[in-house]
């Protein structure tokens, strides 16, 4: 590659024009490596979790089960989230403000303090010393190295967070770039600012349990509870946050970035912004059961709150639909409500993988519903509905989007032609179907009482018998899952290995990237979406809420 | 640009007639979904989180579900009696309690060690009823079976791990 050195340390990318400082493309592979590190410790874990939980039982010591159930847990939702998260926000803030990071040793600094802290929790989860799950809720007690661990990891995380807002800041005062903060970035930025919340939660509940096993302080379950949610529930949020983001960034690559003139840019702003307004406010969904807090707390900060939590990601998906719907009506598509729809370009990974996304995200939401509701909890509360949500959320949602994205930055960072498009084409629709299934028999099991997080043996199923039949459907969307995941892994091994070299940036994106001409502007209306938002996110959520209180009403009376 | 920088006259535009439906109607959905859970005990009182939760020592909590076990194991609890349900890793004290249908107990339930989560489930997987389970705060939960039969009990926090194998019985007697 022939890149002419434009300024000192940097590279210009061939196929956007775009200025990449060298030395933070380092430190930006690096935080993607563990973080791929992490999801493929985390993916081992959940064939082996997964299907215990499914009728076929893998693993029938309790040990060995709850011990892959903490690192599936930590590995998935802190590991691979906050890195890939990390590596993103680095990404946004240098390479699209054509800017260097803020300080590139200050960046090797956190990445050292989270690789150490990751070190400790690893260690202690496989040595057995720390089978206390994700929650990790005392007075059950884990070895004290997976605190010190954790808290250094998260105090890395925070420093990492803290060099991303300086490099904005150094970007701007240099005078990197003009006008406002590109979409994806002022995303990113929020994402940034929620993860502040989720540090300072972290390092209050975390101090809190080691000052209580040095033995300095009692434990009130109920406060660590309050502020552990606050580093679990908020760092969801940064999660959902970046994700979103990423949606917008594949609607504009996969349409050869002509879609973005029809998004509607102010909108999607202010959307964003709301996520910082309620996401504090809604950690109280999680002790909706909890003696010990009074019910207006509930009602306000679980209920209320987390409801509110859902406004913007209502908006963001009209702003997402729309602004794809609008681009083909102004290409031509413009026949009726949903003329439109049979022109969406299905095949393209980027497209069905933002949509399926959005879908299945939007699916996890409607989920979220009843089960963050005071009254309704009583029935979802610990039963496999939880993680029926969450997975939906964080792997049909974020995870599929992060895949689909990677589609485009691996040729685009490499240079080289993506191995497979059509092995792309299909991992994407395999995912989807994979967490559909998994996610509909997890509801299901949650429908009828399963509780979440616990190993269920044959003999156990025998006396639940109604449990096999989701059970085993568990299982089926676990292995489906799993071989579009192979798939990706292998698509994406092989590109940065075998795929071939071009600077053509046709060639390279041949098949990822369905360009569009404009003919007639003024047709571009979003009318189709609205319907389409209506149906499911009003009609399908209402039916699913009150359905769910009704149900309620008809158990027998406990008060 | 969605991807690089513009200004302000580029990207502040007014929203289209379908976003502005969209904004209120999302606002309006959530406040159908808070209003009708701040509602609903005018509409149902008896289906809600307990509101009697009252800080109880766990060693004091422990000798009641003894006492509780001493009486009434293997008998039909009478009406009146008031009934202490203690979780422990990784057993319920007691295991198994009998009740009479049509009759209202009132269950304390709480933890003397870590936290548990107590889940009552029907044998048809339709009545399913789940709280938090605490040490050093008990729970007072009133409780009407219409129906006889057998109820399952578990535990659905995890607590250790015997997590799996803490499982007890409720049996509905005519």
């Amino acid at each position: 590659m022939q890149a002419p050195q434009s300024l000192q340390g940097f590279r210009t990318c061939p196929v956007t024009g775009l200025l990449c400082h060298i030395a933070t493309l380092r430190l930006i592979t690096a935080n993607y490596a563990m973080a791929l590190i992490s999801i493929a410790i985390g993916g081992i874990a959940a064939i082996l979790v997964g299907l215990s939980r499914s009728s076929l039982v893998l693993l029938r010591d309790p040990g060995s089960y709850y011990l892959w159930l903490t690192a599936h847990g930590i590995n998935m939702l802190i590991f691979w989230i906050l890195w890939f998260e990390i590596a993103l926000l680095y990404f946004v803030g240098t390479v699209l403000l054509n800017a260097p990071i803020y300080s590139v040793r200050v960046g090797w600094a956190a990445f050292g303090l989270m690789l150490a802290g990751w070190a400790m929790i690893e260690y202690t989860i496989f040595s057995g010393r720390a089978s206390v799950l994700f929650t990790a809720y005392p007075p059950l007690a884990a070895d004290p190295l997976f605190y010190a661990g954790y808290i250094i990891y998260v105090l890395g995380a925070g420093l990492a967070v803290i060099t991303f807002f300086l490099t904005l800041y150094r970007a701007r005062v240099e005078g990197r770039y003009r006008g406002s903060l590109p979409l994806v970035t002022w995303g990113a930025a929020i994402a940034a600012i929620i993860a502040v919340t989720v540090v300072v939660h972290g390092l209050i509940s975390l101090a809190y349990v080691v000052f209580w096993l040095a033995g300095s302080i009692p434990m009130n379950v109920m406060i660590y509870r309050w502020f552990f949610w606050g580093l679990g529930h908020d760092a969801q949020y940064v999660n959902v946050t970046a994700m979103v983001a990423v949606w917008y960034a594949l609607l504009a690559l996969s349409t050869g970035l002509v879609a973005t003139r029809f998004v509607n840019e102010r909108y999607a702003k202010i959307a964003f912004a709301m996520y910082i307004l309620f996401v504090v406010p809604g950690i109280g969904h999680h002790i909706l059961v909890d003696p010990g807090f009074s019910t207006p707390l509930k009602q306000a900060s679980g209920s209320v709150g987390s409801h509110f939590l859902s406004i913007p990601s209502m908006l963001h998906a009209l702003a997402l639909l729309g602004g794809l719907e609008a681009l083909l009506r102004a290409s031509g598509y413009s026949k009726g409500l949903f003329g439109w729809f049979k022109a969406i370009p299905w095949k393209n990974p980027g497209t069905s993988g933002l949509l399926l996304s959005m879908l299945l995200f939007g699916i996890g939401g409607i989920v979220a519903q009843p089960q963050t509701t005071l009254q309704p909890n009583l029935l979802f509360h610990n039963t496999m509905w939880v993680p029926a949500h969450f997975h939906l959320t964080v792997v049909g949602g974020t995870t599929l989007a992060f895949m689909a994205l990677s589609y485009y930055l691996i040729p685009l960072v490499t240079l080289r032609r993506l191995f497979s498009v059509s092995m792309a084409r299909l991992q994407i629709y395999l995912a989807f179907i994979g967490i559909l299934t998994m996610a509909v028999s997890m509801s299901v099991l949650g429908w009828l009482g399963a509780p979440r997080r616990t190993l269920i043996f044959p003999e156990t199923f025998a006396e639940y018998p109604y449990w096999i039949v989701p059970a085993t459907a568990l299982g089926v969307g676990v292995l489906i899952f799993i071989a579009s995941g192979v798939m990706y892994v292998l698509n994406a091994i092989l590109t940065i290995l075998a795929g071939m070299r071009t600077i053509d940036p046709k060639m390279l994106m041949d098949g990822l990237m369905s360009p569009y001409e404009i003919k007639d502007p003024s047709v571009a209306r979003k009318i189709g979406s609205l319907v389409i938002v209506i149906i499911i996110l009003v009609i399908v959520l209402l039916s699913l809420y009150f359905v769910s209180f009704i149900r309620l009403a008809l158990l027998p009376p406990i008060w | 640009m969605v991807l690089t920088p513009r200004s302000v006259e580029e990207w502040y535009k007014p929203f289209s007639k379908e976003e502005k439906i969209w904004f209120i109607l999302a606002i309006a959905v959530a406040l159908t979904l808070a209003a009708t859970t701040l509602s609903w005990h005018l509409i149902d009182p008896y289906h809600q989180v307990p509101s009697t939760a009252v800080e109880f020592p766990p060693r004091e909590f422990s000798q009641r579900a003894s006492a509780f076990m001493a009486n009434y194991s293997g008998k039909i609890v009478p009406e009146g009696v008031d009934i202490y349900l203690a979780a422990s890793q990784w057993i319920w004290r007691p295991s198994e309690i009998m009740l009479k249908a049509g009759v209202t107990y009132r269950i304390w339930v709480s933890s003397t060690d870590v936290l548990h989560g107590i889940s009552i489930v029907s044998e048809d997987g339709w009545v399913v009823y789940n709280i938090m389970v605490m040490p050093g705060m008990a729970y007072a939960i009133h409780i009407r079976f219409d129906k006889p039969g057998t109820y399952h009990i578990l535990c659905n926090e995890y607590c250790g791990v015997g997590h799996q194998d803490m499982r007890g019985k409720i049996v509905v007697v005519g």
